[in-house]
């Protein structure tokens, strides 16, 4: 009989897929991630705008989970690239119920943003 | 005697076979669907005992609450069915046309009780509806049986019967809502929610005020945080394993069975698509593909189309995500007949004053009923009473 040789990486690999969560029966999840670099959690979310304050730098963003929704702030500084299908936007072109994929880092109190992209309703099963 | 006591053996040997080997035993209310494996079986039972468990402050429960434990409004005639609880749902729609759920002050979800803790520490008996709140809503708690079924009908085959534009020229413009970042919705009232994980999630918060690792942190008080020392629990007050249970508990919730048909009722089933009620009470749904044998590729008679129909302003509450203030997503009939009153706020005791309050869409559905004579209109209203 052939002898199989198993790879030496592949029992932890197992390993640290048998402890991940199981999302087996999840059809989804919120428009959340996170990835966290040597500079810190830089998070991308999807969400509505609710509201826009282009004086103050700063929008409201619509998200949640089921009927439990929730309101992120966030600080968009200037310098911040603000774009829909490639053309460049203002802050204040951000209307409420505009869908956008925010990047953005905590820094103490603040979420700054990195890129704000206008996005179209999708992205469904 | 042996030979009498050896024809004796015949009739019972056939009822055995006929009982263990013939025929399934027919699904009743409450049972899990056919096919799960073993260990879904398991995991379904483990759900329903966190559907059943009354929470505490100490467990988790509250500061604000509307149940302290889901089989509290999906009770009736088993856990997973109806409640007899309303609840108060609110929004502000704003000139400018955007329906804010008013998320910073609190949600949509008014709950209706505190814990005592909470109650000292503010004196309120419930949380305060915000001024801001145009608009008020009741609702009543819906059964929630073939639940995971509709979850795995894809979003194509939803969106397929979607008509904004009324372009057939029917009357009839089912459209879409979607959540807050743009995925299709088609649970709750008004088909917010995408996805029924997320639905279980965001209940355990908004209903009982049980924070989850899907969703971290309590409701406020009316967009105010809560006073310190009123929430004994750490967050997340339950873990991913009780999550899934309960998710797996709904999922594997086999739809009611329909009653057997009359011969009356028979002839309702041709008069409920001649009426026109079938446009949007789409009879059969067909699932796709799913890791669940018996979720995958399954037809279910949902009687649903999850699009969002303009009711009329009689009807019309609270507005949604793209929900407008009438419009609500067609109601599933599967299960009708375990249902005492009827409509997203119980204020039809009957079918047929269920029907005739139908308005927008369905106004021209509502006269062809109207217009039928008596026998025909008991007809209809027994094949609904026989779903």
């Amino acid at each position: 009989m052939r002898s199989r040789k198993v790879s030496p990486l592949l029992v932890p690999i197992l390993g640290l897929l048998l402890l991940l969560p199981s999302r087996a029966f999840s059809g989804g999840t919120p428009g959340r991630a996170s990835d966290v670099s040597s500079e810190g959690a830089a998070e991308t979310l999807v969400a509505t705008v609710c509201s826009c304050d282009p004086e103050a730098k700063t929008m409201n963003l619509l998200t949640g989970c089921g009927h439990a929704l929730r309101m992120v702030k966030i600080s968009v500084p200037s310098g911040t690239k603000l774009a829909r299908k490639g053309q460049s936007l203002r802050l204040s072109d951000l209307k409420p119920g505009i869908i956008v994929r925010v990047q953005f880092r905590k820094s103490e109190e603040l979420n700054l943003a990195q890129t704000v992209e206008v996005q179209e309703p999708g992205g469904g099963r | 005697m042996r030979r009498v006591a050896s024809l004796g053996v015949f009739p019972l040997l056939g009822a055995a076979l006929v009982a263990g080997l013939g025929c399934a035993r027919p699904i009743k209310t409450g049972d899990p669907l056919p096919g799960l494996t073993k260990q879904q079986r398991e995991l379904f039972e483990q759900g329903r005992k966190v559907m059943e468990k009354q929470f505490t402050p100490e467990t988790g429960l509250g500061p604000l609450f509307n149940a302290p434990g889901c089989s509290e409004c999906h009770e009736d005639p088993v856990t997973g069915g109806r409640g007899d609880e309303s609840e108060v749902h609110v929004a502000l729609l704003r000139p400018d046309g955007f329906c804010d759920p008013l998320a910073e002050r609190g949600g949509p979800v008014i709950q209706q009780h505190v814990t005592p803790a909470l109650h000292a520490a503010l004196g309120i008996e419930s949380e305060p509806v915000p001024p801001e709140a145009t608009t008020r809503a009741s609702r009543t708690s819906p059964d929630i049986f073939g639940f995971g079924l509709l979850d795995t009908v894809p979003d194509s085959k939803i969106l397929a019967r979607a008509d904004p534009e009324d372009r057939n020229h029917d009357g009839i413009s089912g459209r879409p809502n979607r959540f807050t970042d743009g995925r299709l919705g088609r649970f709750g009232r008004k088909a917010l929610v995408p996805t029924l994980r997320e639905f279980i999630e965001g209940a355990f918060v908004a209903e009982q005020g049980i924070t989850n690792p899907a969703v971290p942190t309590e409701e406020s008080v009316g967009g105010s945080p809560l006073p310190p020392g009123v929430d004994p629990a750490p967050d997340p007050e339950i873990d991913q394993k009780t999550v899934d249970a309960a998710d797996a508990f709904v999922r594997f919730l086999a739809p009611p069975a329909p009653l057997e048909l009359t011969h009356l009722a028979k002839r309702g089933r041709v008069l409920f698509s001649r009426v026109g009620c079938a446009a949007c009470h789409v009879p059969i749904l067909k699932t796709g593909k799913s890791p669940v044998k018996a979720l995958c590729h399954k037809k279910v008679a949902a009687y649903t189309d999850l699009l969002l129909h303009d009711m009329g302003p009689d009807l019309a509450d609270i507005c949604l995500g793209l929900a407008a203030p009438s419009e609500f997503r067609t109601e599933p009939l599967m299960g009708l007949h375990l249902m005492p009153r009827f409509l997203h706020d119980g204020r039809a005791d009957t079918l047929e004053k269920a029907i005739l309050l139908h308005g927008g869409e369905a106004t021209a559905s509502r006269a062809r009923f109207q217009a039928l004579d008596d026998i025909h209109k008991k007809a209809l209203i027994k094949f609904l009473e026989s779903l």
